[in-house]
């Protein structure tokens, strides 16, 4: 009797521990790792404006790229065996290579266009793309991206979405850059709920890239260093920051958004912002003494 | 015979040189510093009084970090919560150990991320080694510390780790 007593006491002691434990262990976006190939992807409507909100009948965009666990380049086009999107119910979409496709853009080429059907229930839509690339020798590798798990950025069907601002920027070569990368990046953007002169947007917190002066920009990126495949955060970045010309630099922070953990930080453009485009340019420096940047574009339209 | 003295004579030179050589290369090696890889892992409590905008911080923890051992964590400092959602702090602190401790103040920079809610946030700080006992004694170094906090329950996690020399 008394040793399940004392079996008891450590069952409970146990218990709470790891509860305690638990409590604040941060959840990478997507996981620990990322084993084989990254992939980023964004929806976009067919003139590349950003949004994750698409009404029944609508076409949506995606637009990929994608990045070689072997050579730590962009994914070469010729070793792509497939690369599509899976949508629950619905036939695949493959993804073609060719950055002037409508909503293509140089950093993310690979597009493929996906029509809703008028009948679609609203909701959102938990898709994935999935790639299988094939070098030289033979060996396969495979990626898979999934969307953030988020009720206004992730993709969803309404009979009623919010209007989208247009026009895009002109991405022209922004993205990930040509060269060897030490870290394949996922950055996007979404309307911030404190913007400052301006009235808020009716959803919040949904993909754009085209603001208003006043709005706020906050931008969202995740990552995974190529030598290690351990996905961004505080371990093993020094510090992450964004630039826009003109303007001081903000630092991206780690932290948790709902369940999960990424870099994340915002940025108010100032009443008197030039319009047009505006590239915002992101750097992570690793502990490892490797830096990896992206650069991402937004359009500033007139605030009438 | 006489082929033979310049080689006398080379050597003659040569003695002195390798001499000094093997002095220097001993006096650099004796000052040479240890360089030790800290690692140490802690959790525990952490209170956060909130006046105004000013946080007043304390945690108390416990595990264990490399050459001091099993031991505790202890903290106190101020932080600015004017500015969200990172909350700039500052403080000083302790890592003990039973074979030695380590004292500790943050530098610029240290904050506490927080999500949306303000529940749980994310910690990063460097510590500069302000003196150490025990088998760490007279060791100096800079020590990254990550970890999390929840506001709700007042749990906190820490790893701590860099390059200490002595």
């Amino acid at each position: 009797m008394k040793r399940i007593l004392v079996l008891g006491a450590l069952v409970v002691i146990g218990s709470v521990l790891t509860t305690s434990a638990t409590a604040a262990t941060p959840v990478p976006f997507p996981s620990d790792k990322v084993q084989q190939v990254f992939v980023a992807a964004q929806t976009v409507t067919s003139d590349g404006s950003l949004s994750s909100w698409f009404a029944p009948g609508s076409s949506v965009v995606f637009r990929a790229y994608a990045v070689d666990p072997k050579s730590h380049k962009v994914v070469d086009p010729k070793l792509v065996k497939y690369f599509y999107v899976t949508i629950p119910n619905e036939p695949n979409v493959k993804l073609k290579y060719g950055a002037t496709a409508p909503g293509a853009s140089t950093g993310l080429p690979w597009t493929g266009v996906w029509n809703v059907p008028s009948g679609y229930a609203a909701g959102g839509v938990p898709f994935k793309i999935l790639i299988k690339v094939q070098d030289s020798a033979g060996k396969v590798y495979k990626g898979q991206f999934v969307q953030m798990p988020s009720a206004t950025a992730a993709l969803t069907v309404s009979a009623t979405p919010p209007a989208t601002y247009t026009p895009p920027a002109s991405p022209g070569d922004a993205g990930a850059g040509t060269g060897v990368l030490n870290a394949s990046l996922y950055v996007d953007t979404v309307n911030g709920s404190g913007p400052v002169g301006i009235a808020k947007r009716p959803v919040g917190c949904s993909l754009t890239n085209v603001y208003k002066r006043g709005e706020q920009v906050v931008l969202r990126v995740w990552g995974s260093d190529l030598l290690t495949t351990d996905v961004l955060s505080n371990n093993n970045v020094t510090n992450a920051h964004f630039s826009i010309a003109g303007q001081p630099d903000v630092t991206l922070n780690y932290g948790a958004h709902g369940a999960i953990y990424f870099w994340a930080n915002a940025w108010v453009i100032p009443a008197s912002y030039p319009l047009g485009a505006t590239t915002i340019h992101v750097v992570f420096n690793l502990e490892s003494g490797k830096t990896a940047s992206y650069d991402y574009a937004i359009n500033v339209v007139p605030t009438s | 015979m006489n082929r033979k003295e310049p080689l006398v004579r080379k050597l003659t030179y040569l003695i002195p040189i390798l001499v000094a050589a093997l002095l220097a290369t001993s006096a650099s090696s004796a000052t040479k510093p240890i360089k030790i890889a800290f690692v140490g892992n802690y959790s525990g409590q952490a209170s956060t009084l909130v006046d105004g905008n000013t946080v007043t911080i304390t945690a108390k923890g416990a595990g264990k970090g490399t050459m001091i051992g099993a031991g505790a964590l202890n903290a106190q400092g101020t932080g600015d919560s004017s500015q969200q959602p990172c909350v700039p702090f500052g403080g000083t602190g302790t890592l003990t150990g039973a074979s030695g401790t380590i004292f500790f103040k943050t530098n610029a920079g240290a904050s506490g991320c927080g999500d949306e809610g303000g529940h749980n946030f994310t910690v990063k700080a460097y510590f500069a080694v302000t003196k150490a006992t025990g088998k760490l004694a007279k060791a100096k170094g800079t020590l990254k510390a990550i970890g999390t906090y929840s506001r709700d329950d007042g749990s906190f996690t820490a790893k701590v780790t860099g390059t200490l020399t002595k």
